[in-house]
């Protein structure tokens, strides 16, 4: 899948079944999170479901292409690549316990479900809204373009955030960044027609 | 969403820009959408190809054409509409610089007003009055410091000490032409005890002067 280099702890079988002692499971939670916060940010993973499958990876605008290929795993009910699996010690995580950890993560704001009711994925924020409001505003200001107009597409696809983190962001995890610039009063969300989200002016 | 009163405010400009900016962004997504597609129909075209179907390659073959050709149109307007936000972004950059030019040219208004030419005049010559004024009083302070009394006692010392000087020379030369009589008399004087103390007690006074002469000079030194 990509070049990302598991921790140790991944291949620990023991890793992949919940401790029963309160301590360890602490730990062992707070080392999965870790495991999945740092896996979904070198891959940039935006959606990850209970199978440890990436929904939504690397750019958006390939998405189409990913989700076509992505979904032929599901419908084997084996993923090959999940990060819950690791084929090499026969280990796999319950659902269970990936529930659990997701709970975590969402209380820590490391992830949001994508509805109330479906938990069986969530977004990843690998990094902050705040942090991704930071470097959309950085880019804002070093690219001179306070006070214009940009659409989402614009900020996720255009030629002038190529190089940058956010590139291929996907445009949930963009609306909670601008989101808070929105609280900042740094930024200002222009909607269309159909009440979406269409554009932002940035200050 | 935004109710704070600092938050950027929307201007009808803005969402100008945004239809535009929208509509150019559909036309890059179906750019996208149409390179995959010739690029899948290429595909396609190859596997027909190898089975020796030609019908089906000959139709997809057309589809692709056709694909390309739209493709091309929508590249053209794509830039277009890039002009477009270009120039109404440049538009609006000179509206700004615009309004830069009248407000300062108020202001050099009325900071012109302020200054009226009369005034500007009475006042050069108000100033150069008090310059000129200024410049008496300097002479007439440098003058009264080193006071002309003072001068005229420090002219007639020198001139004293002068002649002083010049007596002294005159009497050298006399006392030349005594000095044999003088060395002779002094080889008189000479044997005599009471008068050697005399010339002693001369030069220590001398002696003693000298140092009182140097402290005083190192005082007005430090001084």
């Amino acid at each position: 899948m990509s070049q990302y280099k598991f921790p140790q702890i991944y291949n620990f079988p023991p890793f992949f079944t919940k401790q029963p002692n309160e301590q360890t499971w602490q730990a062992q939670l707070n080392n999965w999170i870790q495991l999945i916060l740092s896996y979904c940010k070198a891959n940039k993973v935006w959606i990850l479901n209970n199978k440890g499958e990436a929904l939504s990876q690397g750019n958006i605008e390939d998405l189409e292409e990913s989700i076509t290929s992505l979904s032929i795993n599901q419908d084997d009910g084996i993923s090959k690549d999940g990060i819950f699996v690791n084929n090499k010690i026969q280990r796999r995580l319950e659902p269970q316990v990936i529930n659990e950890i997701f709970q975590q993560m969402v209380k820590n704001n490391d992830a949001f479900y994508i509805t109330k009711k479906d938990q069986s994925s969530v977004f990843i924020n690998f990094y902050r809204p705040e942090d991704w409001a930071s470097m959309i505003l950085e880019w804002i200001e070093s690219t001179g373009q306070n006070g214009t107009v940009l659409t989402m597409y614009e900020i996720s696809q255009g030629d002038l955030s190529l190089n940058k983190e956010f590139h291929g962001i996907h445009p949930v995890i963009l609306e909670t960044a601008l989101n808070v610039l929105v609280k900042r009063s740094r930024a200002q969300l222009l909607k269309d027609e159909d009440g979406k989200i269409a554009g932002v002016k940035i200050v | 969403m935004g109710n704070t009163t600092s938050s950027p405010k929307i201007t009808a400009q803005d969402k100008a820009i945004l239809q535009v900016k929208l509509q150019k962004d559909k036309l890059l997504k179906y750019q996208k959408k149409s390179t995959l597609l010739i690029k899948n129909e290429t595909n396609q075209i190859k596997a027909c190809l190898s089975k020796g179907d030609k019908t089906s390659a000959k139709i997809i073959l057309k589809r692709t054409k056709y694909q390309e050709n739209l493709l091309e149109n929508v590249s053209n307007q794509i830039l277009n509409l890039e002009n477009m936000i270009q120039n109404i972004e440049f538009k609006l950059i000179e509206q700004d610089f615009l309004k830069g030019l009248q407000n300062g040219n108020e202001i050099l208004k009325k900071l012109n007003n302020e200054m009226k030419l009369d005034q500007v005049e009475t006042l050069m010559d108000d100033v150069n009055e008090n310059i000129q004024i200024q410049e008496e009083i300097d002479q007439v302070l440098s003058n009264s410091i080193v006071g002309k009394d003072y001068e005229d006692e420090i002219d007639e010392e020198l001139a004293m000490l002068e002649k002083e000087e010049f007596m002294k020379q005159g009497k050298q030369s006399e006392q030349s032409g005594q000095q044999s009589k003088d060395n002779n008399e002094l080889i008189e004087k000479l044997p005599s005890v009471d008068k050697l103390q005399d010339i002693k007690q001369d030069e220590e006074e001398e002696k003693d002067e000298e140092p009182v002469k140097v402290k005083q000079k190192k005082t007005a030194l430090l001084a």
